[in-house]
């Protein structure tokens, strides 16, 4: 059985313990908002110097995904906005990128990767997706697309 | 000595010439380590030195050892000076002189090995050493008083848990050689 003189030493101890771990939760806490407010500031800062674009990309046998939000530089290429979200095998010709697999996704006989804008329908590109300039909120799309 | 009343002996042995040289000692043992360590922030031996003081001499005599410790070494201080923070740390240095005096009887036996009770001690002592001086140095320097305390966390955190280790394992040789030595001249 422990003696009256040493719980109040033990219980003086647990105070220090409790002391140093109220400071240091305190300490830690105004470090972590002081993150936070730096973050959000960066990310302001980051908004201010980038656009905002939705990439879908459409695979052919039913399944797409969407890459919404996805922020790049003002005046970027279709085709850099596409590097941004997928992995992309692409071959430079004298017409501009064409591109030949998304995501592994490619081989299939008379199948193309195409891409499209969106205007209220969609509108299949007209140039190459590394000559098309992107404009903040513009919806774009790749489809594997068989003719 | 395991005997817990040497400090009361000690203090009853000397007479007022030998009181002020004891004291005069461990003031100048206080600044010379206090320079010393003049690099190392927040981490000094000062502090276990005064408690001794007070252990010793008394609780008057070791809060005089603190506070003439500060009059040196808070004038000339490579950071600078400040008044209200003279004022500030000379005060909170007796706390530990008074503490050292007021806790003889309470330690008992402090034998010659590492002691965890004065680990305690040491950190409640500095923590409200800190938290005074926090105070005094945020109205000072007009810095938001939160952000002082909380700013000065890691360094409050040094200061707490090197003085816990300094009373722990520095106090009980220090105190028992120091009443060993002046046994002689008692």
């Amino acid at each position: 059985m422990l003696s009256k003189q040493n719980l109040t030493w033990i219980a003086a101890a647990l105070l220090c313990t409790t002391l140093a771990g109220g400071a240091a939760s305190m300490y830690y806490r105004d470090r972590l908002a002081l993150v936070e407010a730096d973050y959000r500031r960066t990310l302001d800062d980051l908004e201010r110097l980038t656009i905002k674009v939705d990439v879908m990309i459409d695979y052919g046998n039913g399944t797409a995904a969407w890459f919404n939000g996805t922020m790049v530089s003002p005046g970027e290429t279709m085709l850099n906005a596409t590097l941004q979200v997928a992995e992309v095998l692409y071959t430079v010709t004298e017409f501009g990128a064409f591109v030949d697999a998304v995501n592994g996704v490619s081989g299939v006989e008379n199948h193309y990767w195409l891409w499209f804008t969106y205007d209220g329908e969609w509108v299949m590109g007209s140039v190459g997706a590394d000559a098309w300039r992107l404009h903040d909120g513009d919806v774009v799309a790749w489809r594997y697309t068989g003719f | 000595m395991d005997d817990p009343s040497i400090g009361i002996e000690l203090e009853r042995e000397l007479n007022g010439t030998q009181r002020t040289a004891v004291m005069a000692l461990l003031t100048a043992s206080a600044i010379a380590t206090n320079y010393l360590l003049i690099g190392v922030v927040n981490v000094k031996l000062m502090d276990v030195i005064v408690f001794t003081s007070g252990y010793l001499l008394g609780a008057r005599s070791g809060a005089a050892v603190g506070v003439l410790t500060w009059l040196v070494y808070g004038t000339l201080n490579p950071y600078g000076f400040s008044l209200p923070v003279l004022g500030a740390t000379a005060l909170g240095e007796t706390l530990y002189g008074a503490a050292g005096g007021a806790l003889r009887g309470q330690l008992g036996s402090v034998g010659w090995r590492p002691d965890a009770r004065l680990a305690v001690v040491g950190f409640l002592l500095t923590f409200t050493y800190d938290i005074m001086t926090n105070i005094v140095s945020a109205y000072t320097a007009g810095v938001p008083l939160a952000v002082a305390m909380v700013g000065g966390v890691p360094f409050a955190v040094a200061h707490e848990f090197s003085n816990a280790a300094f009373f722990s394992l520095g106090f009980p040789p220090l105190a028992n050689s120091l009443t060993k030595v002046f046994e002689q001249y008692a």
